[in-house]
């Protein structure tokens, strides 16, 4: 399985490519846009884009799914029945997906937004804004932070150490270096999480 | 990308190490396996995908070469040359590097969390997109290097030279730091509280 980076500037955001060369076929998480140099990776590989995983439904995430969409005929899969106005298959917490030749796991983790996923590709954490490196997602009160932080020890740091969390911002990561040293983990830090108007939230 | 197959032994949670179904602690002759390891490196110029878990390297030259999904999880490396080299998606996490030298090397989008960093030359390096945090770094210089983006959090940064380097968008909230200096350095763009997340 070949897992390609895209760093987008639109949002600072992170795009993953992952492409699976026997079956030729891969897919987009969190096409936060989709310029010539993603394009060219898929078209240099041969790839035939089937599926596109959203983690949850920020522009700074999914404004590339209407080019994305006009080139490829790709099931996008979100939390919602429809993303950027295109319909998509809903996901639900615990659910898993067949696609790519690959088997995609899905965990909800709402705190950042009510409609925050994790997908897990083998031993690849696609964390979305859920975690970054060192902090968890920002949040706009102190529940939704308590929220997070709690799905996240028990639904993705109970997982192994040398998984690899691969974030929507931010450098990589895995789930031991996150379960020693993340900020957003510390006890007492969700509960002093306040509102804040942020334009990359 | 590395493997994630679990090692072959009942109830040992590691990964399993190039080529074997075993982690390397679990190898019936783990010098063998690490022998065949460190051949490979040194002829090939280009590694993709390999996991080398808990190896270790001491003396080697590895200098102009490139690395691309490969997982150096929890491996020593001691006297070790990767002056010039390119790490894409890398991770060095939990590993222990003494006296080496990264100078020139371009690291992009690789973690080095919880690593324990001694008398290492980062200088002139591209460390775009890295995650040193955890990391307990000692002795170490990272002068005229671009940092973009790359994390320093709940790290301890003891006598180490961060000087005429890109900050732009650094998280650098260590733990602990002594003896650091970053000057010449555009201090200003990196994010040094918690209360200017950019995220």
């Amino acid at each position: 399985m070949k897992i390609y980076h895209h760093y987008s500037l639109y949002g600072f955001s992170n795009v993953y490519l992952v492409g699976n060369d026997d079956t030729k076929e891969a897919l987009v998480v969190d096409p936060a846009e989709m310029n010539a140099a993603l394009l060219g990776h898929i078209e240099k590989n041969d790839y035939a884009l089937k599926a596109v995983f959203v983690t949850h439904n920020h522009p700074h995430h999914v404004r590339g799914l209407k080019t994305l969409l006009k080139i490829y005929d790709a099931q996008v899969y979100a939390a919602n029945a429809s993303v950027a106005g295109f319909p998509c298959r809903a996901l639900r917490d615990g659910e898993s997906v067949s696609t790519c030749g690959v088997s995609v796991d899905v965990f909800s983790v709402p705190g950042h937004s009510p409609d925050s996923l994790v997908f897990r590709i083998d031993g690849m954490l696609f964390t979305g804004d859920a975690l970054h490196a060192g902090l968890i997602g920002k949040t706009l009160s102190s529940y939704n932070a308590v929220t997070l932080a709690d799905r996240l020890k028990s639904k993705i740091l109970d997982q192994a150490d040398e998984y690899v969390i691969l974030p929507g911002h931010g450098p990589p990561s895995t789930v031991g270096t996150e379960r020693r040293f993340n900020v957003g983990l510390e006890p007492g830090y969700a509960e002093r999480v306040t509102s804040r108007y942020d334009f990359f939230v | 990308m590395h493997t994630f197959q679990r090692c072959a032994e009942p109830g040992c949670s590691s990964l399993s190490f190039h080529g074997g179904a075993l982690c390397l602690a679990h190898n019936p002759d783990p010098a063998a396996a690490t022998a065949v390891a460190q051949t490979l490196l040194l002829a090939e110029d280009v590694g993709k995908d390999l996991s080398l878990a808990g190896m270790s390297f001491v003396g080697l030259d590895l200098s102009r070469r490139k690395y691309i999904g490969c997982s150096f999880i929890g491996a020593t490396f001691r006297n070790v040359l990767f002056t010039g080299s390119t790490f894409l998606l890398c991770f060095f996490d939990r590993a222990y590097f003494e006296a080496c030298d990264f100078s020139g090397a371009n690291v992009q989008f690789g973690s080095f969390g919880g690593s324990e960093i001694v008398n290492v030359s980062f200088e002139n390096t591209e460390l775009i997109h890295c995650n040193f945090d955890g990391a307990k770094i000692r002795e170490t210089t990272f002068n005229d290097s671009n940092l973009y983006d790359s994390r320093f959090i709940r790290g301890e940064i003891d006598h180490c030279d961060f000087e005429n380097c890109d900050l732009k968008r650094v998280y650098f909230i260590p733990a602990r730091q002594s003896g650091v200096s970053f000057k010449g350095s555009n201090t200003m763009e990196a994010i040094k509280d918690l209360e200017h997340l950019y995220l």
